[in-house]
């Protein structure tokens, strides 16, 4: 929102620096997100008359000009600017003046001296979209004689501040200059006056020419009429020029002018229909029929959405209720008589239809935020007194207002030992009540209870927490004391889950990996590519997606990282382990009838790793979180090489998968072959981690240690090896591990040799050779019968 | 006897003190010290002495003998040092050469960002809730007190699965989900990703990440949550930071507010970074709104209660000088390694 401090000076005190204003409405609750300062590049332009305009003799373009400058001087001016003539008031920038980053000097055109430049709007610093039609792309050409000499920028209305502020959207009346003036008064305990809309009028004439019907109340709450006889369409005067111009609006013709300086003064967008025009003496608003069409303002024939609410006669559509206007009742230059519309919408209706109309006007936009019912009649009325008093209208006495269901003021009590317990502070009596009254807010006070009528114009005041925050903001809550949560002291317990997770990330990085933040949305053909024979009905599809790539729910983080080392090749970053945490999702339901959701750990390293190097890091990982009893098996996963590749599993319960991304795979993500991933589910692995460790005495008797080295066929797993000694060991048996695996020289092909180093151990007494012989012995008959196997000599 | 004592000592002192290695000291010891040593000989001849002259050159000999042993001991720690000091003299290395590798990575900074943020409030009795990401629009919309017609709702603005489900535009439904599931006193914070229809860009990403905390109990105050969140920044930013504490409104608060902290970077006086005013806005917040509270099954009579949210991505911007979120999402280990250790 748009706010002129000269226009704002009209309602209420203005004569602080803009600084202050600037703290105090961030302060109070309007935030400031921009301040223009119209005059900040602009010094010493002037208004100029053109005199005499002719061609200069030694360019086609160009024109020299007679300037009347004031005091009886002229002086010589050359333009190449085709829109202006003779008489013609425009600003002028003299030598030593200064217009945006440009100082003026005294310049030669072909042989003739130019003593100084006639301005355009822009050069200026007025936006093109503002300027009136003649001026736009020439001179700004003064709509009223200006007498030569003056001050231009006091008539553009360019030593005027304009502050831009966010207006949230519970405070529509906010939408206009006189909410603005409210907030400005009440921020510094001054008055406001709200101009009295009034015209002279003792008949009822409007209704010989003009009824309404609202058919549809549950759109339109309010409907009000005025009409009036037009006198002369011409530009606006230069006052209401200049302030259309500062909020952001281009002046076109008197009538349209005076409609939007409401909607800016008021917040109340108003419509002008071309009497005439109207069928049947009647307005009707109703819902569009189905296959309705109607030509709006800009030219465009339109279909109807369903509930789209028009503004008919009694034989057709005339106009867009709250968004745009029917071309059929433009105004022309042959209007003789108007009628002024001041409506209230339902603004959920006027939001959802400009959407599916694809129609973003300001009136939609205002009314989308909805625009206050009791403020109709005001603003039809001052719409139709500014008509009169600028010389555009006569006033056709009367007023049609069907307003079926009127708005009540809320009444609010409130106790005021209440407020100051609820905020924590200690805010006299009279200062709250101060508060509410610079706001324009009508109360009664008895002992400390406080019964508040909450104003028309603000419809956001209905509980008592409402009046707390009112008296808080004003009261200023830089006086709020701070506390740290005096009346609480509950600690929650830890979240044990989420450090799950950063210790996992902890762990991860400190062993070299990278954690990514990628997208959980992907395309259908990513999710094809990574082959894990997801169908279309089990992904999860976004209905309004911003485009194919991102329209679906990742279903494997595999694809997000697999791109991570896509990018990271592209730019030759050759080497690199990247992890991440993050959520996948399936159409299947889960018990609250939401996508299933299941958080992974992924890991992706290429450029010079093999599985052995991922395995490592999956095993220090499930160590340093306590997930013991892990197992590999050959994957079932269809994205990962088949003889590269493990299913993981802690205490027989499914992790996830580790292994070399399968070269189909890796080929369509454009990274290179030797590329490993895991993907492991996080809330498993925190299921599988044992977290009620107690300590083990350290032995007191010596151990044993015996390697055992056999020779088996290629195929046979050292795991499950492994497994087999350590399922016959018996409890003596305290460690074993595999240490060596060769291939070469002394083994016939096709086998290979596996070395296991085995340590005995009694708790109870110091083991002898003898009985530690006769345990190997029995377990390496078991290797012996089980895998094929023989002892290495 | 005495003068031959003597002599002993001068002379086997001489060669302790010419003595350069110890083998030389050990054939000066065995030659006076050792089984047929010179001076055990006299030592041993003692017996044939007369009693009046024993204790006397017993004495003698005594002194001799413990002034010789000391003497070796003390030229023996002065070899051996002498030694040590020469093969240290020759052993060095190039101590400049790299060390070998031990990989180190990083976790990501707006992991870093939201474990800071958890960890300052854990520190006040806060703990973390996470919820799903896809959600009931209910609990995302409904029963925050968002108004049917706000624009959020609309499809412009929020991803939808169906019009029941959506991606979560903010983590407060898991704030909702606490309330419904738990009685007071509540003391949570939710970090989490977001979604929202913006293309990504300097400043905006359809995803990005969010924390929001709750606080209900009796007797909970504005100037609690105001006093909560000065800790906090102050915290985060370093002690010397100043807060404003400005009015703004939200539906799911009453009343509700903003906070801004002194620019970080230019301590307040003015950068591009703040716009040159000095303050960045870092949350917005505001007192439960009762009507939350009673959909949620809490009596606002009973129980009081503040809530706030802000953007992690935000924060780390802030907090790091990132100028283009891009980065952030881009996953480029040039980035993401400048991150160990920070």
């Amino acid at each position: 929102m748009l706010v002129s401090l000269d226009w704002l000076k009209e309602y209420t005190k203005v004569d602080r620096e803009v600084t202050e204003y600037i703290d105090r409405m961030n302060l109070t609750g309007s935030k400031v997100e921009n301040v223009d300062y119209k005059d900040e590049n602009l010094k010493d332009i002037i208004v100029g008359k053109i005199i005499k305009k002719e061609k200069h003799p030694n360019a086609d373009k160009l024109s020299v000009c007679k300037v009347d400058i004031g005091g009886g001087t002229t002086e010589t001016i050359i333009t190449a600017a085709a829109n202006i003539k003779e008489g013609d008031v425009i600003p002028l920038a003299l030598p030593g003046s200064v217009i945006i980053d440009k100082k003026i000097d005294v310049t030669e055109f072909r042989g003739i001296t130019s003593n100084g430049m006639m301005c355009s709007g822009e050069e200026l610093g007025l936006d093109a979209s503002v300027l009136p039609k003649n001026s736009e792309g020439g001179i700004y050409v003064f709509s009223e004689e200006l007498t030569p000499g003056q001050d231009a920028l006091t008539h553009l209305g360019l030593h005027d501040v304009v502050i831009d502020f966010e207006i949230t959207n519970n405070r529509p009346d906010c939408q206009s200059i006189i909410g603005m003036a409210r907030e400005f008064a009440a921020a510094f305990y001054n008055p406001v006056k709200v101009p009295q809309a009034k015209v002279e009028e003792a008949k009822n004439d409007i209704d010989k020419y003009l009824s309404i019907e609202i058919a549809d109340p549950d759109l339109c709450h309010r409907y009000v009429a005025r009409m009036l006889k037009v006198k002369k369409i011409e530009q606006s005067p230069l006052w209401m020029q200049r302030r259309l111009m500062a909020c952001g609006f281009r002046p076109i013709n008197n009538i349209v002018d005076v409609t939007n300086y409401i909607l800016l003064e008021v917040g109340q967008p108003l419509h002008a229909f071309d009497y005439k025009m109207i069928e049947g003496d009647k307005i009707i608003v109703r819902r569009a029929q189905k296959d309705e069409k109607i030509t709006t303002l800009d030219g465009k024939e339109r279909a109807c959405c369903e509930d789209l609410l028009l503004i008919t006669d009694t034989k057709k559509g005339v106009g867009i209720a709250g968004i745009m206007g029917g071309a059929n009742s433009e105004i022309t230059n042959d209007t003789e008589m108007i009628v002024i519309e001041s409506a209230a919408f339902n603004a959920e209706n006027i939001r959802k239809s400009s959407v599916k109309m694809n129609m973003n006007t300001d009136a939609a936009a205002l009314f989308s935020k909805g625009v206050n019912a009791s403020m109709s009649t005001y603003a039809a009325t001052r719409a139709a007194q500014l008509l009169i008093q600028i010389g555009a209208c006569e006033l056709i006495e009367g007023i049609i207002d069907i307003y079926p269901y009127p708005a009540k003021p809320a009444k609010i009590t409130v106790d005021a030992v209440w407020v100051n317990k609820f905020l924590g502070m200690e805010i006299p009596l009279a200062d709250m009540l101060l508060s509410l009254k610079s706001l324009g807010i009508e109360y009664t006070e008895k002992d400390g209870i406080i019964t508040v009528i909450s104003p028309l114009f603000r419809t956001d005041i209905n509980i008592k927490e409402d009046v707390a925050e009112e008296i808080a903001r004003i009261y200023g809550y830089e006086k709020m004391p701070s506390t740290l949560n005096n009346a609480s002291s509950y600690v929650s317990p830890v979240n044990q889950y989420f450090k799950f997770k950063t210790d996992i990330k902890n762990i991860m990085a400190s062993m070299g990996a990278f954690e990514s933040l990628t997208y959980t949305f992907t395309s259908y053909e990513n999710i094809i590519k990574l082959n894990m024979g997801y169908k279309k009905e089990d992904i999860v599809k976004i209905i309004n997606p911003l485009g194919d790539a991102t329209a679906y729910m990742r279903t494997s983080l595999m694809g997000s990282l697999l791109e991570v080392a896509e990018l990271n090749l592209s730019r030759k970053n050759n080497k690199a382990i990247f992890f991440e945490i993050g959520n996948v999702f399936f159409n299947e339901k889960d018990e609250e009838g939401l996508p299933v959701q299941k958080e992974k750990l992924a890991l992706v390293a290429y450029g010079g790793y093999d599985f052995y190097d991922i395995k490592g890091i999956a095993d220090a990982l499930f160590k340093g979180l306590g997930i013991a009893d892990i197992s590999y098996a050959r994957s079932k996963c269809l994205s990962v090489h088949p003889g590269k590749s493990a299913d993981v599993t802690a205490g027989g319960k499914y992790l996830g998968y580790i292994g070399q991304t399968h070269p189909a795979v890796a080929k369509e993500f454009d990274i290179e072959e030797g590329t490993y991933v895991f993907e492991f589910d996080v809330k498993q692995m925190f299921a599988s981690a044992d977290n009620t460790f107690i300590y083990t005495s350290i032995p007191k008797y010596p151990s044993i240690v015996r390697d055992m080295a056999v020779i088996v066929e290629e195929e046979i797993l050292s795991g499950d090896v492994l497994a087999e000694i350590r399922k016959n060991g018996t409890e003596l048996l305290v460690d074993a591990y595999l240490f060596d695996v060769y291939t070469g020289d002394q083994i016939e092909s096709g086998y290979k040799s596996l070395a296991y180093s085995l340590e005995f151990r009694s708790k109870e007494r110091t083991l002898t050779d003898a009985e530690t012989d006769n345990l190997f012995n029995i377990i390496l008959n078991v290797i012996k019968d089980k895998f094929n196997a023989r002892l290495r000599q | 006897m005495i003068k031959q004592l003597n002599t002993i000592k001068d002379e086997t002192l001489q060669k302790i003190i010419k003595a350069e290695n110890l083998s030389e000291l050990e054939d000066i010891r065995v030659s006076v010290l050792g089984k047929k040593g010179n001076l055990t000989n006299i030592l041993r001849s003692m017996n044939t002495l007369s009693a009046e002259e024993r204790p006397v050159i017993g004495a003698t000999a005594n002194i001799v003998k413990e002034s010789i042993e000391l003497s070796l001991a003390n030229k023996k720690e002065e070899i051996v040092n002498k030694a040590m000091q020469a093969k240290l003299d020759k052993e060095y290395i190039d101590i400049t050469l790299p060390g070998n590798k031990v990989d180190i990575g990083s976790v990501h900074p707006i992991s870093k960002t939201a474990i800071e943020l958890v960890e300052i409030f854990a520190s006040i009795g806060f703990s973390v809730a996470e919820g799903p990401e896809i959600d009931f629009t209910k609990y995302n919309f409904d029963y925050l007190n968002t108004p049917s017609n706000h624009p959020a709702r609309s499809l412009t603005d929020t991803f939808y699965i169906n019009e029941d489900v959506l991606l979560r535009t903010q983590t407060s439904p898991v704030q909702i989900r606490t309330m419904l599931t738990n009685k007071p006193p509540i003391k949570v914070i939710s970090p989490g990703k977001v979604y929202r229809c913006d293309e990504i860009d300097a400043t905006h990403s359809p995803l990005f990440n969010q924390m929001e905390g709750i606080i209900v109990d009796k007797d909970i105050t504005m100037s609690d949550l105001k006093g909560t969140l000065e800790f906090f920044a102050k915290q985060l930013f370093g002690p010397q930071t100043k807060t404003k504490f400005r009015h703004h409104q939200f539906y799911f608060t009453e009343p509700g507010a903003e906070m801004d902290a002194t620019c970080p970077k230019c301590k307040g006086l003015g950068c591009r970074v703040c716009s040159n005013t000095g303050w960045i806005e870092i949350l917005g917040c505001g007192m439960l709104h009762p009507n939350i509270m009673e959909i949620c099954g809490i009596s606002h009579l009973e129980y009081s209660g503040y809530a706030f949210g802000m953007g992690i991505d935000r924060i780390a911007m802030i907090k790091y000088g990132l100028e283009d979120l891009r980065l952030v999402y881009e996953n480029d280990i040039r980035f993401i390694q400048q991150f160990i250790g920070r």
